[in-house]
């Protein structure tokens, strides 16, 4: 055969995936708390665990968790990571900490991401406060919170949380 | 591939009709149901939106592909002879059948002749022609495996296992097998 071509070293093979996205009614009442500067979760009953974001069911015995229960925006590092990989959606400047939040009154961890903390300060058991939004700027959808931040608390014992870290 | 798989005495099959992402296909019944279920939990109605995820992959293509797609930007197919003389397109690395490596990279095509299509009526906005076409195993002239393309036909009717199609080539090729934009039927009708 003639001469062969000059080999390409790589190309760009993109996956996308375009949902019509239902919130599903858990969320929905999730979402639309935000927009009111509210977490809400919820939980089946009186006494029983509260789960932020609301599932729709509790996951331990699929009892409908229907009743809707405002947390704090306050909460408590259980755990957290440290990302140094970029990614073209994520707006924080590299690295940044990915923290896991038990919100007061809350019994399932929220997922957020810290900032106004250096690396080395960050620990579980830290406190910290959710950032909002301006309260015009507020949306039904989880950018109505930019960021925690750390808050002048003392730290929480590991033993009180230990079963969310 | 499709027509093969489906037997010859079977009924004919509900077609499947799948609307575009700007009609949602949901049934009143769902929503319904979905509404009442947030009255319970006492919101009015049901958030919904567009979720998009989409990841930007970049493939390293390794020596035999890349010849390929390098092959393309210069209006030439490549595809690679077995161990038993036939050839694969689009070429691999392993003979598929002893797992020997290959490596004589053998010219085919440009021409060549469906094996098989599907017909697309209603094209989704990222498939590769903005009207109705056609994907379709296409086996270049010299090769002994098809490759899946798009045949730019204008109508169904014009398509039939057997008709010759030939390349029409992307006017700047970007890398990748859209390089080659589309097939058409040789004759042109």
């Amino acid at each position: 055969m003639s001469e062969l071509p000059t080999p390409l070293k790589s190309i760009v093979t993109p996956v996308r995936l375009e949902y019509d996205h239902s919130a599903g009614a858990a969320a929905t009442g999730f979402l639309r708390g935000l927009k009111q500067k509210k977490i809400l979760g919820a939980r089946t009953g009186p006494g029983e665990p509260v789960l932020v974001p609301p599932r729709g069911a509790d996951p331990r015995t699929s009892e409908l968790a229907a009743e809707l229960v405002e947390v704090s925006d306050k909460g408590t590092v259980v755990t957290y990571s440290v990302v140094r990989v970029p990614s073209e959606n994520i707006p924080f400047e590299l690295p940044y900490v990915c923290v896991t939040v038990l919100l007061d009154g809350a019994n399932l961890g929220f997922f957020h991401v810290l900032q106004n903390c250096p690396l080395d300060e960050v620990r579980i058991g830290m406190r910290v406060q959710a950032h909002w939004l301006p309260d015009d700027e507020l949306q039904e959808n989880l950018a109505s919170i930019q960021y925690f931040e750390p808050i002048d608390e003392p730290d929480v014992p590991f033993d009180r949380i230990k079963e969310y870290a | 591939m499709i027509a093969l798989l489906v037997r010859q005495d079977a009924p004919p099959v509900e077609p499947i009709v799948v609307e575009s992402r700007f009609a949602p296909t949901r049934d009143a019944h769902t929503i319904t149901m979905e509404n009442d279920m947030a009255q319970t939990l006492g919101a009015d109605e049901v958030l919904r939106g567009p979720h998009i995820l989409e990841y930007p992959y970049r493939r390293s293509l390794g020596p035999v592909l890349g010849r390929f797609f390098g092959g393309l930007q210069e209006h030439r197919f490549l595809g690679i002879r077995m161990k038993s003389g036939k050839v694969l397109v689009p070429p691999q690395e392993y003979d598929p059948q002893t797992g020997a490596a290959l490596d004589e990279l053998v010219d085919v095509g440009p021409g060549g002749e469906i094996v098989s299509w599907s017909w697309v009526s209603k094209p989704r906005p990222k498939q590769p022609l903005d009207h109705p076409f056609a994907y379709a195993l296409i086996r270049l002239d010299g090769a002994d495996t098809a490759l899946l393309h798009v045949v730019d036909a204008g109508e169904e009717a014009k398509l039939s296992v057997g008709a010759r199609v030939t390349p029409r080539w992307a006017a700047e090729p970007s890398g990748g097998i859209l390089d080659v934009a589309c097939f058409e039927l040789e004759d042109g009708r």
